[in-house]
């Protein structure tokens, strides 16, 4: 009994650290997003006393962070749409079926991610501009898709992997049809290793600096339209960027996790 | 089904969002400066919208790092398909893309009424070819915590600092900053040592020129030595934090330092924040003069850019003298036109506009300007910081250093075909 109090006691302890670990900055952003200049560079107080609007009204209403954020909702949205649409069927085929090249081709994909973006931004921006993309939602899509992708295939295939093929056998047993079968059994099997690599996408469009900054003039994504901004001003502007960032990334993925049960897959069975 | 509905709502939300993410049609001005909030929003919401109601041109202005700028105005010379009308960027800047030829000369826009500052107007032809029109100006410069002044040594007084006088010299800042040190226990005086930092600018503009004369003519020699000899010495003076500042306004403000050098727009917060708290005063002078930076800014067309009548007319509203004295009033940069220079600002910058008008009108001045290196400009700042990593931080020996270092120097203005300065 009194061991069994102990080890709760222990497990609170421990995920409250860890929570503690987690929230402080978030905590401390918010604060200082909202403090007043002059609270902020005040060393008599750590927690500020008096709070504004005024640097969140700039940033978001003046200097069109708002307006970035719909544009980067969506590219993040369509990416993950996209890479889905891709990757999900590549990581099924991958994960089931035996054929030759396979490692090779497991190997190619993640070749994309060799070269560092910094490298491909100006051919592909040359690209974009050739076809007509380049300063569209579609061309900062294609470009995050590129980008996503390789991840999105390798890790399907390992959650479809987790999934064990005698369910779906069984399934063709009892007179389902090969696509029903994915969709009824494996699918919603699968779901929380789709919600992870679907959390992984999101947050990989969402923070993608580069490339969103030269592929578009008129539809700036978030990063791209305020993160230079905000290096270069005081600090309680930094943090209030660093709120706007972070929201509504923490509100994906607090939707999201509820598919989570855990990365990789491995608490499937 | 409610997976559905989510997936739903996401593609509604994208189309209404294309939807409303088509433009009207307009200029683009892309720029490396402007970018802090509060720039950028007076930018936006004052200068651009007054010049909207005035030509009917609505301007987008994009804030973009070097790179970025780079890669894209480079991707649009070479698809033809040009977007971007006017360049703003700091002289180093240009000078590269200039030697890239993205950009036109920009010789013979109508601008009425106006008189370029002549260094400026110079600097601003690289070899032969107009490639900028001066758009604005700043330097570097010391920023004091006004308590720093019961630190100063015996001989020296604020007024010496002010002016500046003869006595305000490197040895005397050597001496403040052992003082500073001894008294309250820790340095108090920061440089923005930092990657991002700009000590580069101290080290080959204000160091150097003050003890030689030049900034990399006479790196090798008595004096350039001497010059490495007394960073020997200041190094134990230095905050030892400097090495992650990039700007020095935040120290400033956090009581970290009571004394900083820095670029004019980086220490401008700690001055709008505490106008009484700080004083901006001139940097010292050493054996050979006063040397300090004029840093140019301008505004550039690039080649094949679409709507150059609009392009000109932007250009010719940001250099106009009442603009400038606008821009000096809300962001510090000071102007490039004769007709707009002397008038001091009222308010926090006022502070600023003393400080840098002390130092541009001290009789010693020793004026450097970044030089025309293209491409090897980015190796020309490397070799200072990396002289003073092996001679100052990891003492090694400083004539062969130093002779090694001058030789690379003068090997990178000959490729670069500049004269050596």
């Amino acid at each position: 009994m009194d061991k069994e109090k102990i080890k709760s006691l222990l497990t609170f302890l421990i995920a409250g650290m860890i929570s503690l670990w987690f929230l402080t900055p978030i905590i401390f952003i918010t604060l200082s997003a909202f403090a007043t200049s002059k609270d902020y560079y005040n060393p008599n107080y750590i927690i500020p006393r008096h709070y504004t609007f005024s640097h969140f009204y700039k940033l978001f209403f003046t200097l069109s962070a708002g307006h970035a954020t719909l544009i980067s909702l969506s590219v993040a949205a369509l990416t993950i749409l996209l890479s889905f649409l891709l990757g999900v069927p590549a990581g099924y085929a991958l994960s089931r079926y035996k054929f030759k090249g396979k490692n090779t081709l497991k190997l190619t994909v993640l070749s994309t991610r060799m070269f560092p973006l910094m490298i491909l931004a100006i051919p592909l921006l040359i690209i974009f501009m050739q076809i007509g993309i380049s300063d569209t939602l579609w061309g900062i899509v294609l470009a995050h898709t590129t980008m996503v992708l390789p991840f999105v295939i390798l890790i399907t295939s390992s959650i479809f992997a987790g999934v064990d093929i005698a369910f779906e056998e069984a399934a063709l047993i009892f007179g389902l049809s090969r696509s029903k079968a994915f969709f009824k059994i494996t699918l919603p099997l699968a779901l929380p290793g789709l919600a992870a690599s679907a959390i992984f996408a999101f947050i990989m469009s969402w923070n993608e600096v580069f490339v969103a900054s030269i592929l578009t003039l008129q539809n700036r994504t978030l990063p791209a339209q305020i993160l230079s901004t905000a290096m270069d001003s005081p600090d309680y502007y930094k943090f209030t960027a660093g709120f706007i960032m972070a929201v509504p990334a923490l509100v994906f993925i607090f939707f999201a996790r509820r598919y989570l049960v855990s990365l990789w897959g491995i608490s499937l069975k | 089904m409610k997976k559905f509905a989510v997936i739903g709502l996401m593609v509604l939300l994208v189309f209404v969002v294309s939807a409303y993410a088509v433009s009207a049609p307009k200029i683009y001005f892309v720029s490396t400066q402007m970018h802090p909030a509060g720039e950028r929003e007076f930018m936006v919401g004052t200068l651009l919208k007054s010049f909207a109601k005035e030509s009917g041109i609505n301007v987008e202005f994009l804030a973009l790092t070097y790179n970025e700028m780079l890669s894209r105005v480079s991707a649009e010379e070479k698809t033809g398909k040009v977007t971007i009308s006017v360049i703003g960027d700091l002289h180093g800047g240009l000078d590269v893309m200039a030697s890239r030829n993205l950009l036109q000369e920009v010789k013979g826009i109508p601008l009425p009424n106006r008189t370029f500052i002549s260094t400026l107007e110079k600097y601003s032809v690289i070899k032969g070819k107009k490639v900028y029109v001066p758009w604005m100006q700043a330097t570097y410069v010391m920023v004091v915590n006004k308590e720093a002044y019961k630190y100063l040594p015996n001989g020296l007084t604020k007024e010496d600092v002010r002016k500046p006088t003869e006595k305000w010299t490197y040895e005397a800042l050597l001496q403040w900053a052992k003082n500073m040190k001894e008294k309250t226990g820790t340095p108090k005086f920061g440089l923005p040592m930092a990657p991002k930092g700009l000590f580069h600018r101290f080290l080959h503009g204000y160091l150097l020129p003050s003890f030689t004369g030049y900034e990399a003519k006479e790196f090798d020699s008595p004096n350039g030595i001497k010059a490495w000899e007394y960073m020997r010495k200041l190094v134990n003076y230095i905050h030892p934090a400097s090495s992650t500042w990039a700007a020095m306004s935040e120290p400033l403000l956090k009581g970290e330092v009571l004394l900083a050098w820095d670029h004019t727009a980086r220490i401008k917060p700690a001055i709008v924040q505490q106008p009484d708290k700080f004083e901006v005063i001139p940097v010292p002078r050493g054996p050979a003069g006063r040397g300090y930076i004029v840093v140019a800014v301008g505004l550039a067309v690039p080649k094949k850019a679409p709507q150059k009548e609009a392009a000109y007319k932007l250009i010719d509203y940001l250099t106009r003298p009442s603009t400038q004295v606008l821009v000096l009033q809300h962001v510090g940069f000071f102007p490039t036109v004769k007709e707009a220079t002397g008038k001091i600002p009222t308010g926090a910058l006022r502070i600023l506009a003393r400080g840098v008008t002390a130092q541009s009108s001290s009789p010693d001045s020793v004026i450097a300007m970044i030089p025309n290196l293209g491409k090897y400009g980015g190796e020309f700042t490397n070799t200072y910081r990396k002289v003073f990593k092996k001679v100052v931080l990891q003492k090694a020996s400083l004539q062969k250093e130093v002779s090694a270092a001058a030789k690379l120097l003068k090997s990178l203005f000959e490729k670069a075909g500049t004269p050596i300065q």
